[in-house]
């Protein structure tokens, strides 16, 4: 029998704005645990999150970096994993329409 | 006519002419909420050293001249919007203990508007519900027969009102939890436009479909309280930019002219009689008053109760997945790791009713039903939107009973499973549609209990409820009554 | 097609739910009535309805990268249900 290997690489780059994905939080490293928060990050009861600009903009220069073929729309999706790290039980993906071979 | 009975137009009338005070108006809301609290039961919590430190500062300030909109005006809060340092429950166990450190948007709206806030008023749990039963604290009771549900899930904002507990309140609906209410308690009580009342620091039950809205004892005071609370927030990603009329100015036209239409799925069998007396009359007050009734369509009428029932359990099951007992609120005390605290929180932690939509929700969403279940959901949805769309072509308003009968018993769910029906397909349809609706008092049973009659707009319409039900208040000349207390 | 008694058990696994029999007999009779609801919309023939997932539909809503004050650790842990120092504890995550 003959085994062809197939590796794929799941990649993570840290995008580096000054705040975070969904709130105004610093993102700076070296600060105490639990002091660049606020009620959004943490998860509190009737929060919503809002879209930081330059992590849009990022990712499409990453995109064009990597001719990728950006789509015209996007949207993001809830998936529910109850871990104690992710504050809302929620990750957030793009389903449906990614930006090709991007993942955000 | 006691202070507390009177309307946010009339105090402010007498505040300005040095008629009145803030500390006077609170002082008259609490002798009030001392004499029937007890039997009623409003709130959760009351925050009368809160008011009245309030009311004092807004005398400072009215003798300044300073007098905003809500200035000296007592405000009931439901206890689903998060007020900084005030315990915020969303009437559940889980959340007994949770003392929010921000401010919800309308909560700070109403307070740079001058609004002295009352309490935080009582209801069912997480919003799920329609008669303030399932509330962990307790339930409310209808000022007007203490043995039946005021409805809900707003019930307390709308008993409040409706007992002179407060001057006005605000609640929020998800399916009827504003409407539905304000039509059992003999009140006014407005649901807008999604998108036109931020929902920064609402609990979030399904986050398509609620909206925060007011409760009033009339039309005008109605209009005051969306001036104070619509409009575009940044912190909201749905917020929507659209422009902010003042509502006042519809207060007082006259409808002449316009085209109210009937939609004949919702006018069937199953209606209380006395409802649809009522409702009838309403007709032929709108036609004397220059408005003309169109028969109207709403071909997927049928269909509302389906897409309502899978995508609002779907969307809570996720909202209500943040309550883990890990950084807020209740955690079981008797539980061993990770996953047994969880599921033991939650467990205890939750109501029946929740978990039961928890339950339906997460099942609707889990992997292979998705597409089966929540995205055909989310299609015939737009279908049912598309009909008001249409609807709207051949009217300016649509007309329909509020509930399907008046308020029933506590403890007793009604038996008739066409009743069970109606009381959902006459509201849940606008909040999937998006649009806004208005309930106003439009009569009495034989036994003396309220009964509402509802007006349906287009998206970012509530200028034109306010004008037909302000209109509607005028020339129906409703018999001003007071509950029995 | 109806939901078995372990189906409704992965459900209450996957909510994080833990459940009595009673309840696990009650919540498959009411997710039962689901596949009826199911049943009637599959009366409509939606083939290229876009799904709605918003009754208005509002886009590219965003905020400006800029550093907004954070409301500090002790706000953060104040309804902690167990705090310790400066972090929230929580039973072990890994046996």
């Amino acid at each position: 029998m003959e085994f062809e290997a197939v590796i794929g690489l799941e990649v993570h780059a840290q995008l580096l704005t000054d705040t975070k994905i969904f709130c105004g939080c610093s993102t700076k490293f070296g600060a105490t645990p639990n002091s660049h928060t606020c009620q959004i990050c943490l998860g509190m009861p009737g929060v919503l999150p809002v879209l930081n600009k330059k992590v849009v903009e990022f990712a499409m220069k990453m995109a064009l970096a990597t001719n990728c073929e950006i789509n015209k729309s996007c949207s993001f999706a809830r998936k529910i994993i109850f871990i104690p790290i992710f504050p809302r039980a929620i990750k957030y993906r793009n389903m449906h329409i990614p930006w090709r071979n991007m993942v955000t | 006519m006691e202070l507390h009975q009177q309307t946010i137009h009339e105090l402010q009338e007498k505040i300005k002419e040095g008629k009145t005070s803030a500390m006077q108006i609170a002082q008259s809301v609490f002798q009030r909420i001392d004499a029937v609290e007890e039997r009623v039961h409003s709130y959760i919590r009351l925050m009368k050293e809160e008011a009245l430190a309030c009311a004092q500062k807004a005398d400072i300030e009215i003798k300044r001249g300073n007098i905003k909109p809500l200035t000296g005006i007592p405000i009931a809060l439901k206890d689903i919007v998060c007020t900084k340092g005030i315990t915020t429950t969303c009437g559940s166990h889980i959340l007994h203990n949770f003392v929010p450190p921000y401010d919800a948007t309308v909560v700070k709206k109403l307070r740079d508007a001058g609004a002295v806030f009352v309490g935080k008023a009582n209801m069912d749990e997480f919003a799920m519900g329609s008669s303030t039963e399932t509330s962990y604290f307790g339930p409310t009771r209808n000022p007007w027969d203490l043995e039946r549900i005021p409805g809900g899930s707003s019930g307390g904002s709308a008993t409040a009102v409706a007992a002179d507990e407060c001057i006005a309140s605000i609640g929020s609906d998800t399916g009827g939890s504003i409407r539905q209410p304000a039509a059992l308690c003999g009140i006014v009580g407005l649901k807008p436009t999604y998108g036109r009342v931020s929902r920064f620091g609402l609990i979030a039950f399904a986050s398509s479909l609620d909206q925060i809205g007011p409760f009033t004892k009339d039309v005008e005071d109605c209009a005051i309280m969306m001036n104070v609370l619509a409009g575009y927030d940044p912190r909201e990603s749905t917020s929507v930019r659209a422009e902010t009329p003042d509502y006042r100015q519809y207060v007082g036209r006259e409808i002449k002219g316009w085209k109210i239409g009937i939609p004949k799925e919702y006018f069937v069998k199953g209606i209380d009689q006395e409802v649809n007396s009522a409702v009838q009359k309403t007709i032929a007050v709108l036609e004397k008053s220059g408005g003309k009734c169109v028969e109207i369509s709403l071909p997927h009428t049928q269909y509302c109760l389906a897409v309502y029932y899978i995508i609002a359990p779907a969307e809570a099951s996720s909202n209500l997945a943040r309550y883990d007992g890990v950084k807020y609120g209740f955690r079981s005390p008797d539980s061993g790791d990770l996953l047994d605290m969880y599921k033991k929180t939650r467990m205890q932690g939750f109501g029946a009713e929740v978990k039961r939509r928890i339950m339906i929700g997460t099942y609707a969403l889990s992997a292979g039903y998705y597409d089966a279940y929540y995205k055909k959901a989310s299609q015939v949805r737009l279908l049912i939107k598309r009909d008001f769309e249409e609807a709207f072509k051949k009217c300016d308003v649509i007309l329909t009973p509020t509930t399907p009968t008046p308020a029933f018993k506590i403890g007793e769910k009604t038996d008739n499973p066409l009743q069970m029906y109606l009381s959902d397909i006459f509201t849940i349809s606008t909040n999937l549609a998006g649009i806004p609706g208005i309930s106003v008092p439009c009569g009495f049973t034989s036994g003396g209990l309220p009964i509402g009659v509802q007006f349906l707009a287009g998206h970012f319409e509530e200028g034109k409820l306010i004008q037909i039900a302000s209109a509607y208040e005028k020339n129906a000349k409703i018999e001003k009554r007071r509950p029995k207390l | 097609m109806k939901l078995s008694s372990q189906e409704v058990e992965y459900v209450a696994h996957l909510a994080r739910l833990e459940i009595t029999n009673k309840e696990k007999d009650k919540f498959t009779a009411q997710l039962n009535d689901i596949l009826l609801y199911i049943d009637k919309l599959n009366e409509l023939d939606t083939k290229g309805v876009e799904p709605m997932s918003h009754a208005i539909a509002v886009t590219n809503a965003f905020r400006e990268d800029n550093i907004v004050d954070s409301i500090g650790t002790e706000k953060s842990l104040a309804n902690a249900p167990d705090a310790r120092g400066e972090f929230f504890r929580v039973p072990k995550v890994i046996e």
